[in-house]
């Protein structure tokens, strides 16, 4: 398969990732958005790495790339609980103590 | 493939030794994670490890400084290793030695152990982002402090932290995933991950324009974010208004120069010695004269002081780019001189209203009224540090600002780019505006009369406050004698 193909999917999903990250209200689906723009950078780099000298690098970027989307995603629902313990929301436009 | 996978590990294994700061700071996170554990309740065990550890890590990276004096690449390209990175992390671990010693007062009710672990784990990625010459490498350590942060804001433990936790967090997960997006495509241009190399250069001189103008724009985005510089700054006031004092202090100082640093690094290599398809020196000035503007016309209107300090740093990110607009080694060698004035008046500032925040509960600027009858010392003291925050003589905040727009401004003869005039005339307009609201501070402690509510009053004097005062002598030191920081960063080799 031609190697553009790939760019224009993970293009395709970087878009989409970032539409449900600009327009969706809830922590959770941002969330979920922003896993889905990290994937598309993954796809990108496995991609690319059948071409490139040295195979190994690409891939292992995108394996790093899911650990610390993981950790990320560890770390951002732990914060969304605490958030969802004092608002008892997690609609991120009901979220707006600080001002200014 | 053995072969050459055993040559990598002995290579490896060769090079551990220049990692050695590094190595410290991950000793004492485990330390203070065991102390943590074992003996529970004992915030002076734990904040005298971090103390100790911090300094020998301080000591460690001096050395580096002192003894290393062409660039090492180490670690199988991930990490180059010059005087540069090594005053970089002499900077970090300073800065870090200080918010440690001014967190002491509120300390007890924190969770100790894991407050300070934190703290020096930012260092730990900060040092490593600064050095970091590979993509992933940079990736990492970014991530390593943005994880990091997230925690560290909602630290103060109420409603407040939590929100401004998760407007960070948000906010900068986006930012580092359009940031591995661009490194996606640079890779895709140039096929390698290492951008200190010559093929990524060759192959960036060669490519296509599109995906290189896409991809770099992507990926200094992230190192913007991480400098709370605009427009990628929305983040920050939130942020510094809900985390605890202490907290705010490291996050105005550390991941931002950290962040600087490694903006610094990578756009000299998509600079490509100005034949790329984007005029860098003027997208930064550009970005420069935004955050300046933002930062000052936004504090001006603030009455919460940590709030106005935090539009405050976001001005001097702005004064640091607009150093580094300047592209030339003196220019680097004036931001470099900024940041570390910067560093210490802005901690000074932080330890000062972060005593009175404790002892008083003082956290709008109407609640400073009158201080100076009970308090004459401390309100000298943050007098002269709001004048060095505006740059203003004779404080260190003047002759840092003086370089910075001497820099420009030579920069501007030699190139006779535009923006860097207009950078120039609208930095001097802006160090005239922040007058306004730095004074405001002082005006109130002084001019108008106490705040009965609030009672008056001594508050006990601490320890901070000498360091604070020590600080302020050390700011004022760099005015009268510029040339003893000067001659530290000479030393520095910055071959790129």
């Amino acid at each position: 398969m031609q190697i553009e193909f790939y760019f224009l999917i993970s293009s395709f999903l970087f878009a989409i990732g970032l539409a449900i990250v600009v327009t969706r209200k809830n922590a959770i689906l941002v969330l979920m958005g922003i896993e889905l723009m990290l994937n598309a950078a993954n796809i990108n780099f496995v991609a690319i790495s059948q071409s490139a000298p040295d195979v190994g690098a690409g891939q292992f970027f995108a394996l790093f790339v899911i650990v610390v989307a993981a950790a990320e995603a560890a770390v951002g629902l732990a914060i969304v609980l605490r958030v969802y313990d004092y608002f008892k929301t997690i609609d991120l436009d009901n979220i707006n103590e600080l001002k200014g | 493939m053995t072969e050459n996978l055993s040559f990598k590990l002995h290579s490896i294994i060769g090079d551990l030794s220049y990692l050695l700061p590094e190595f410290i700071l991950v000793a004492i996170i485990l330390l203070i994670l065991l102390a943590d554990l074992i003996f529970k309740n004992q915030p002076k065990l734990v904040r005298l490890i971090a103390i100790v550890g911090l300094l020998f890590e301080l000591y460690f990276s001096t050395r580096q400084y002192l003894h290393i004096d062409k660039s090492m690449s180490v670690f199988a390209g991930m990490v180059t290793l010059n005087s540069l990175t090594a005053f970089w992390k002499m900077i970090f671990s300073v800065g870090a030695l200080l918010t440690i010693l001014m967190s002491q007062a509120k300390a007890s009710r924190w969770k100790t152990g894991e407050y300070h672990m934190m703290i020096i784990t930012i260092v730990l990625g900060a040092n490593l982002l600064a050095m970091s010459s590979n993509l992933l490498m940079v990736y990492i350590s970014l991530e390593i402090i943005s994880i990091t942060s997230y925690l560290l804001t909602t630290f103060s433990f109420d409603k407040k932290g939590a929100e401004a936790g998760i407007k960070y967090f948000l906010f900068g997960a986006v930012a580092s995933a359009i940031m591995i997006y661009g490194m996606s495509l640079l890779y895709a241009v140039t096929l390698t991950l290492d951008f200190t190399g010559q093929q990524f250069t060759d192959a960036l001189l060669q490519a296509n324009p599109l995906p290189v103008i896409v991809g770099s724009v992507m990926l200094v985005a992230g190192f913007v974010y991480k400098m709370a510089a605009a427009p990628l700054h929305v983040w920050s006031p939130d942020a510094y208004t809900a985390a605890p004092t202490p907290v705010v202090a490291f996050f105005s100082v550390v991941p931002k120069l950290a962040g600087l640093a490694i903006l610094i690094k990578v756009i000299l290599v998509i600079n490509l010695f100005g034949l790329g398809p984007i005029n860098w020196p003027t997208i930064i000035a550009i970005i420069a004269m935004i955050t300046i503007l933002v930062g000052n016309f936004s504090a001006l209107w603030q009455n919460n002081v940590k709030r106005l300090l935090a539009y405050s740093s976001i001005a001097h990110a702005g004064f640091l780019l607009a150093g580094f607009a300047a592209f030339s080694q003196p220019a680097l060698q004036n931001v470099l001189f900024y940041a570390v004035v910067y560093l210490i008046m802005n901690i000074a500032t932080f330890m000062i209203v972060n005593h009175f925040e404790n002892s008083k509960g003082l956290i709008k600027v109407e609640d400073y009224s009158g201080i100076a009858v009970d308090h004459p010392y401390l309100t000298v003291l943050i007098t002269i540090l709001f004048i060095s925050l505006t740059g203003i003589p004779p404080t260190g905040g003047f002759t840092a600002k003086l370089l910075i727009f001497t820099s420009i401004w030579e920069s501007y003869s030699q190139t006779d780019n535009q923006w860097l005039l207009y950078l120039l005339v609208f930095g001097l307009l802006n160090t005239v505006i922040s007058l306004f609201f730095y004074l405001k501070i002082p005006f109130y402690m002084i001019f108008r009369t106490p705040n009965k509510e609030l009672g008056s009053g001594k508050i006990k004097f601490g320890m901070e406050n000498y360091f604070a005062g020590i600080l302020v002598l050390a700011i004022l030191l760099i005015f009268f004698k510029p040339e003893w920081l000067m001659g530290l960063i000479n030393n520095i080799n910055f071959a790129f």
